[in-house]
């Protein structure tokens, strides 16, 4: 048995109390509703899975989830080769540029492409009034569904291909262009081994984040039945049974996949190199490559339209029906409403203080469990680490309906209040979704810094808590707000577990977004969505300074 | 005729000259080393010889045919890399198999020549670990197997013992220099380490500032090095000016602006009444490193141990050289 101090018995158990009570019951209290029947214990209700309509959703969302995975491969593969091999003007701004979609929050991505290609989209105005007029261009259902979500996921790929490939070394190049392999040799012998594990790392991720995608499917897949959007069909429908299989059904596959990522997270370290990897520009051609830059033009068109779609309309005035593409009178009234009339400012006030609520609830837990598993060597480190990375595999779906169905009575953990329909389950769910940002940034922080820097302070003559204050803290600060503000986009924006969760009182501005958008009131949708892509441009801005100072460091 | 050729090659980097026609010729089976401060154009020179880089200007000639403009996996030219360049997704056996698979070689005679040439570098016993696995000794052992399992024209070295240490250096520079002479493989050998490149070549050629300073045999460019360059970074010379000279070891000379003395070839006698002070003694194992002071003159001398008289820092000492002849006189 390990010793362990007692002010670090009082941070586990603290740590341990909120894990049990936010994440352990809630999925105790989700799996009970799955197996509980007016006769007992039964798995019975497991059988609907085999049904035809949760049969059809299970189908329907693997399907998409694969159609996603392809896609974004394809378009992140291309573009990660574009930048990387090919040499092209305003490299740095394409680059930038092509992860926009990932900082998006969903449901603004989603209502960007309703303004942009849906019914009464400005694109789809565009081209029938000025192509075809008979011709419907409005997307919606399965094409809808797929295009929005290669926006949203192919910068996963994306980034991680990238990644991989700035560290691929270029002597290693050298050594097989002279062992005598042209270009397509080099390619499928070296590269393509090189960036596998993050091609499959970005691939398991994004099979999680598109089955548990639920913001695309609930808005343009009225028709098609998808697990995400039967769950919350289940809830209103008040069959909480059903809705607690298919939860526990898609928890399951996710954890299953979360281990995966684990396990090649693992598998890549292995294959660090040793001597020095000499990392410089590997442009294989002298000249601009004029397909590169072309397709880096496209996509950034891609990325691009649906938000300049949502600006232009978050100009138009209240009440305006949009009978012609163009708008007739620019306004700033919709800007000014939202923070001078006091209903339209409270969706806002909320975002911004229940995301700042998760943000400290999330640091609380997430940097105790990083420094208790980095630095101490406690009994049931292990476990902690597992359930504080698990919240990840999680769905929002999920976690809301396992909310609601915990805190729907008081319990020990709720100091024996309901929490349904209060303003603290929202940052509560937040929060208990992006602990494991926290944690592993912080683990990750923890161990880039070099122990000798502690041992040197405590040589020093620095007590424990003064090395702590004044060496450890603020070595780790910059990852500390990197994490925060990771936490803080998370939560501002966040749809789907809000969408469960929320009461007239607790409105956010993302289920404003939706309702306004359902309502026609198009210029208000579309300011409230610039109000979040803003602040969330805003946010990774500052992220990225603060990324660049503590390289210096 | 020389079996590889450079012609006047130049090359600018964003309109900075990092080779100013630079021509050199070696013979078939030789150990020549490019030898000079980093920066100073010799891996930009040798990656221009392999076709990773191309010449902005000037020609490459391997075994009387213009090679300038074959791209570098065409020639049969091996590098053997600074950091080793083994692809970290392969066992030792796939790496050396790498180019004999894309030379389309059938499986068994691709198991003969790889046996063999692990053999050669003594690895066998290492074949199918993932070289992930191995020390920087062995990846480097692996890595001239790679190398020289595609019997290539041309060998290249890019500085392929800094990343060892110094024990290991001495030893895996030995196994180069037996292995290139029982397979009489010509050779190009880049490195900063002028003892190295001393110590392994037929001939070297001093470089700095993208500029050949001097070319020749080990021994000639030690014994008689022809500018300042050469005498301080080959032979660590002490280099005077002719008023210099004259006034520390009273020579009348007339020839040279400046005068080269090798460090070894300087005695120091006590003498109150003399020129210069001691300002440090090193001891260094069989020399003492010692550094006088004269009329601000810093000179370096190397003295045996057994060289009789102790010298101690603030002694005064005059200098002598060990026979008349040992000074090389500089004209720039």
């Amino acid at each position: 048995m390990k010793k362990i101090s007692l002010p670090n018995l009082i941070l586990l158990s603290v740590i341990l109390f909120f894990l049990a009570g936010y994440v352990g019951y809630p999925l105790y209290a989700i799996i009970s509703e799955s197996i509980k029947t007016p006769d007992g214990i039964s798995f019975s209700a497991y059988s609907k899975i085999f049904d035809g309509n949760v049969f059809v959703a299970l189908k329907n969302s693997l399907w998409l989830s694969l159609i996603t995975i392809a896609g974004s491969l394809l378009i992140g593969l291309i573009l990660s080769a574009t930048l990387f091999f090919l040499k092209i003007p305003l490299k740095s701004f394409f680059s930038t540029l092509f992860l926009i979609p990932i900082a998006t929050p969903p449901i603004v991505s989603v209502t960007a492409f309703a303004y942009l290609l849906g019914e009464y989209g400005l694109l789809t105005g565009f081209l029938k009034k000025y192509f075809a007029q008979s011709t419907n261009f409005a997307i919606d259902g399965w094409p809808a569904i797929i295009l929005i979500h290669l926006y949203s996921f192919y910068p996963y790929f994306f980034l991680f291909i990238s990644n991989s490939l700035k560290k691929l070394d270029a002597d290693i190049l050298d050594a097989s262009k002279i062992l005598g392999a042209s270009k397509l040799t080099t390619f499928a012998k070296i590269v393509i081994p090189h960036i596998s594990t993050s091609v499959i790392s970005a691939t398991i991720i994004v099979f999680m984040a598109s089955m548990a995608s639920f913001s695309a499917p609930f808005i343009f897949g009225s028709s098609e039945r998808f697990v995400t959007t039967e769950i919350y069909s289940a809830k209103v429908n008040n069959d909480y049974t059903l809705a607690a299989v298919l939860a526990v059904m898609l928890t399951t596959i996710s954890v299953f996949f979360l281990a995966g990522v684990r396990y090649f997270d693992r598998f890549e370290k292995n294959y660090a190199s040793k001597g020095v990897t000499k990392v410089y520009n590997v442009e294989m051609k002298k000249r601009m490559s004029i397909p590169g830059f072309i397709i880096s033009i496209i996509i950034s068109v891609f990325v691009l339209l649906p938000v300049l779609a949502l600006a232009y309309l978050s100009f138009l005035p209240e009440g305006s029906l949009m009978r012609d593409v163009l708008i007739e009178k620019f306004t700033f009234e919709n800007y000014i409403n939202m923070f001078t009339q006091p209903e339209l400012f409270s969706p806002f006030r909320n975002s911004i203080l229940m995301s700042l609520v998760s943000v400290l609830m999330s640091l609380f837990i997430g940097i105790s469990v990083a420094v208790l598993v980095a630095r101490e060597n406690i009994p049931g480190k292990r476990l902690v680490e597992i359930s504080s990375t698990l919240p990840y595999a999680i769905p929002a779906t999920v976690v809301a309906l396992a909310f609601i169905i915990s805190f729907n009575t008081p319990t020990i953990f709720t100091g024996f209040n309901v929490l349904v329909g209060t303003f603290w389950i929202l940052p509560l769910a937040y929060a208990v979704r992006n602990i494991p940002i926290v944690t592993q940034s912080a683990i990750a922080g923890m161990k880039l810094i070099n122990p000798d820097l502690e041992s040197a302070s405590r040589s020093l003559g620095a007590g424990r808590l003064r090395t702590m204050f004044k060496v450890t803290a603020p070595l780790l600060l910059p990852t500390i707000i990197n994490a925060s503000l990771l936490v803080f986009i998370a939560s501002v924006g966040e749809f789907v577990a809000t969408i469960f969760l929320y009461t007239y009182e607790t409105k956010t501005v993302s289920v404003e977004i939706y309702s306004h958008m359902r309502l026609y009131n198009t210029g208000t949708g579309a300011s409230y969505g610039m109000l979040l892509f803003f602040i969330v441009m805003l946010i990774v801005y500052i992220s990225r300074k603060t990324i660049d100072r503590s390289v210096r460091v | 005729m020389p079996f590889v050729s450079i012609n006047n090659v130049s090359k600018e980097f964003e309109s900075q000259k990092v080779l100013d026609s630079v021509s050199l010729e070696i013979v078939k089976g030789e150990f020549f080393s490019l030898v000079g401060p980093s920066g100073c154009g010799k891996t930009t020179l040798l990656r221009i010889i392999s076709g990773l880089e191309t010449p902005t200007s000037g020609k490459i000639i391997l075994d009387g045919n213009d090679i300038t403009s074959i791209p570098a996996e065409k020639r049969n030219i091996g590098i053997v890399f600074q950091n080793y360049a083994l692809f970290p997704h392969m066992s030792v056996f796939n790496n050396i198999a790498y180019g004999l698979k894309i030379r389309k070689f059938d499986k068994s005679s691709i198991k003969l020549k790889v046996e063999e040439v692990l053999r050669k570098v003594k690895m066998s016993h290492k074949q199918y670990s993932p070289v992930t696995e191995l020390s920087g000794g062995e990846q480097q052992r692996v890595s001239l197997a790679r190398v020289i399992v595609n019997e290539p024209e041309l060998v290249l070295f890019d500085e392929p013992l800094s990343n060892l240490d110094y024990a290991l250096r001495l030893e895996t520079r030995k196994e180069i220099k037996v292995l290139q002479q029982n397979l009489g493989i010509t050779s190009i050998y880049v490195t900063h380490d002028q003892s190295e490149a001393l110590a392994l070549s037929d001939r070297i050629a001093v470089m700095n500032n993208g500029v050949i300073m001097q070319t020749g045999k080990p021994e000639e460019v030690y014994n008689n090095p022809v500018n300042q360059f050469t005498a301080e970074f080959i032979g660590h010379y002490n280099i005077f000016s002719a008023v210099e000279f004259q006034h520390i070891f009273g020579n009348k000379s007339n020839v040279g602006k400046y005068y080269a003395v090798l460090p070894e070839k300087i005695i120091p006698v006590l003498d109150p009444e003399g020129l210069c002070t001691v300002e440090s003694v090193q001891f260094n194992g069989f020399f003492l490193e010692v550094q006088v002071q004269c009329n601000n003159t810093r000179v370096n001398l190397l003295v045996t141990q057994n060289g009789g008289q102790k010298l101690s820092a603030g002694d005064r000492v005059h200098l002598a050289l060990r026979s008349n002849f040992d000074f090389r006189e500089l004209s720039e």
